[in-house]
């Protein structure tokens, strides 16, 4: 059962895996462009002009070109230069407004990368925790004090996400319905209950607090269960693993923390 | 009672090893049960998922994500190696030169990175062999070097000062642009105080100092430009009115990618992927506790907390650097138990109205005293990300750590009581490029200082500072933002939505349901 279970849980990160990089890196670009488009067409700025963003674009790309050791650095440094200004011509005629909503859309991502980044580390046992108990606790009874310990995170993960589900599609009280962000999206065809100055609907994003929710009350359910029957040692969730550090000192290569 | 059970609940959760979030979350969900109970119940508890969907109102919020996605980029390559390199060929040459050099690479790293945590364990695992196998004291190169590692909060882009700017954006807001640059002062003013220190200790090494090297520096500096190149494009993008902080964030994740993965080859492409999958696991521990803590912030502004604050304060009749000090000592205590962003997301909104409406400080200032405050709570034991981040890097029992540390926490609370007193030290550069007196005055009398838009303005005319105490009078501009914000129908901040009404949802029938419900039961006994 627990072997099925886990098999399910590798699936979902897969996805979630590929989803958060995938968001990750849509709202970098998009509020990147947007930047972009917009110093591109100030007037005053140097950099709206392709000339000027040519030479500064070549010269930058050759020292690149150079720093890595690459063959021919001037003569792609140049290709690069032109390249850009070509690409910046063409973007901002393409897209004249600029990508007003870009800010709108990133933060919506936010949200699910947030959510979905949370089901990661879960997974990955990042969430911090005050770990008192697995000091005090006697050997004996500490993975059944773990397990509860993740039964009650799992408990309250159920909770967010009752109220989620309340938000989302609305309730009932004294008999009437109180509507949720999917009801007035829909009673207004559309027009509400949407991101300010998109088109994208709030429940859209608002939906990735159940999903979350949900993933994350079923990951901290299966480590209850692989903790009481023995399967995963207790404690062992150390500072630097859950900063997402995984340094090696003799490198001094690390990795990220908030 | 009802105090008694939430301490006595919180306890419990954190010895079943709940996770923090869940402390944060059953935390706010309990003080809006015991304390507020005159409500529905699950009315109230909704809350805690709106203030969760108001995070896509949150415009700045939206830089954090992209400076930890950038700041793994840049630490995955060989960045550190880079710095702490031209930090040596730098000032190597100093009495105890490369102790000095650790805390420069701190601070340059940090520029980089934007994380304490982080810059401690690149710079660290670098410097702190070099500095014993240099002769210098074990206990000082752990002390130096974890503390210096602290600087990550101090130093533009700082996390931690977004995190400041994201939860007093309702009741004491600041321009995270404004607060980057007035830390920039306090935070060389700090690593200064432990370059001193590290001179003073270097005295007494004669095998601590280097001879300088120009060729060496050159050298150092062409290997490291690429790196210095990143914190020169993001602030001189924000103030040079280029772009937003917010926006800056996305400029330095796509420079961060150019730089390591483009010029230097460092990390190649195909591994980029995973090092977003890795930033957003981050991302996602952190975002809960956030979002979590909006609701917690709700609550305190429903009960008013800062004005039950400034009853008290009224009642002990301290004055405004009497009261500065019990905020910094109580920060000081509250950084050590807690771990500095739930510290930062609570106790922010609670005292900055105070100090800011009632004493007079300067909301820019306190921002910087606040975010200096919990710098020592990353090194001030025992809730201290710092000293469990050394102790495992160099492998060092935590007691001693933590004795190790001693001196330059006492280095930098003294640091602290200065940067405090003179508000100068933060302000005077924000004066200078505002073109007003560069003088801040410390408000001794309670009296607000002469805040940088009187300068600026006329005497009569209101105002025009952003970051306006949200107490007082609104003047015209504020008004106008606030029904811009009404009209886009994004409400921000903490103290905005006292009201049970969602952002930007018509919950009129909510509310108006609640109130036939509450009609209904108060009408019943007349019946």
């Amino acid at each position: 059962m627990i072997s099925a279970l886990d098999r399910l849980d590798a699936a979902i990160v897969r996805a979630e895996r590929f989803a958060v990089a995938g968001m990750l890196t849509v709202m970098g670009l998009v509020v990147f462009l947007d930047v972009f488009h917009r110093v591109s067409t100030r007037n005053e700025s140097l950099l709206a002009n392709p000339a000027f963003v040519a030479v500064a674009g070549s010269v930058v790309a050759v020292l690149g070109f150079r720093t890595r050791g690459a063959d021919n650095a001037a003569a792609k440094g140049v290709g690069v230069g032109v390249g850009l200004a070509a690409a910046q011509f063409a973007f901002v005629r393409l897209v004249p407004n600029g990508l007003v909503w870009s800010q709108t859309l990133a933060l919506g991502l936010t949200l699910w990368l947030g959510t979905m980044g949370a089901s990661l580390a879960a997974h990955s046992r990042r969430h911090l925790a005050l770990d008192i108990g697995s000091k005090l606790w006697p050997p004996s009874i500490a993975p059944k004090v773990a397990a509860l310990g993740h039964v009650l995170t799992a408990l309250f993960c159920v909770g967010i996400l009752f109220l989620a589900s309340r938000s989302l599609f609305g309730y009932s009280i004294d008999g009437s319905h109180v509507p949720g962000h999917i009801d007035e999206w829909r009673s207004s065809d559309g027009a509400a209950g949407t991101l300010s100055g998109t088109g994208i609907p709030k429940w859209a994003a608002f939906l990735s607090i159940p999903y979350g929710m949900t993933v994350l009350a079923f990951r901290f359910g299966l480590e209850a269960a692989k903790t009481w029957t023995g399967l995963v040692a207790v404690g062992g969730d150390d500072t630097l693993h859950q900063l997402g550090i995984e340094g090696d000192p003799a490198t001094g290569a690390a990795g990220s923390a908030q | 009672m009802s105090g008694l059970l939430l301490a006595a609940v919180m306890l419990a959760l954190a010895l079943f090893g709940a996770r923090l979030f869940v402390v944060v979350g059953v935390a706010t969900a309990m003080c809006f049960l015991l304390f507020t109970g005159d409500v529905d119940t699950i009315i109230q508890l909704d809350r805690i998922v709106t203030k969760m969907e108001s995070l896509t109102t949150k415009n700045v919020f939206l830089s954090i994500p992209f400076f930890i996605a950038s700041g793994s980029i840049m630490t995955k390559g060989g960045i550190a190696r880079r710095l702490t390199d031209l930090a040596r060929a730098s000032v190597g040459w100093l009495p105890g030169g490369l102790a000095v050099a650790s805390v420069v690479a701190c601070i340059v790293f940090a520029a980089i990175s934007g994380s304490s945590p982080v810059t401690l364990v690149a710079v660290g695992s670098v410097m702190y062999p070099a500095l014993v196998a240099s002769g210098y004291p074990k206990k000082f190169a752990i002390g130096l070097i974890t503390s210096a590692g602290s600087l990550g909060c101090m130093i533009p882009p700082a996390i931690a000062m977004l995190i400041y700017a994201i939860s007093v954006q309702g009741s004491a807001a600041v321009d995270p642009a404004d607060l980057f640059f007035a830390g920039i002062v306090p935070a060389l003013f700090i690593a200064g105080s432990l370059a001193v220190y590290s001179v003073w200790v270097g005295m007494g090494s004669p095998g601590s100092k280097q001879p300088f090297d120009g060729g060496a520096f050159l050298g150092a500096l062409k290997e490291a430009s690429w790196a210095l190149t990143l914190p020169a494009i993001v602030l001189g993008g924000i103030y040079g009115g280029i772009f937003t902080p917010t926006e800056a964030g996305a400029v330095a994740f796509a420079a961060s990618l150019l730089v390591t993965c483009g010029i230097h080859g460092d990390v190649p492409w195909r591994k980029v992927p995973a090092i977003l999958v890795e930033s957003a696991t981050l991302i996602g521990s952190l975002i809960l506790i956030v979002v979590l803590a909006f609701g917690l912030n709700d609550f305190l502004a429903e009960i008013d907390a800062p004005g039950v604050i400034r009853a008290w304060v009224e009642n002990a009749d301290l004055n405004s650097w009497q009261f500065m000090l019990l905020v910094n000592v109580v920060l000081i205590v509250l950084g050590a138990l807690m771990d500095s962003i739930s510290a930062t997301l609570v106790f922010a909104p609670m005292l900055a109205p105070v100090a800011i409406n009632h004493y007079g400080m300067d909301p820019i200032h306190f921002g910087i005293v606040f975010v200096v405050n919990m710098e020592i709570g990353y090194i001030a034991p025992p809730v201290a990300t710092n000293l469990f981040v050394a102790a495992a890097i160099f492998r060092e029992p935590f007691v001693n750590v933590a004795k190790a540390v001693v001196p330059t926490l006492l280095i930098i609370c003294a640091a602290l009581v200065v940067i405090m007193y003179v508000p100068t030290i933060s302000k005077g550069p924000l004066n200078l490029r505002e073109g007003v007196a560069f003088y801040e005055p410390f408000p001794w009398d309670g009296a607000p200082a002469k805040s940088v838009a009187e300068d600026a303005a006329p005497s009569d005319a209101p105002p025009a500072d952003a970051a306006a105490p949200a107490g007082g009078p609104m003047s015209m501009e504020e008004m106008m933002r606030k029904a811009k914000e009404n009209a886009a129908g994004g409400t921000e901040g903490a103290a905005d939505t006292t009201a049970p009404a969602a952002p930007g949802r018509p919950l009129t029938m909510e509310e108006m349901m609640k109130k036939a419900k509450e009609n209904a039961a108060s009408e019943a006994p007349a019946e």
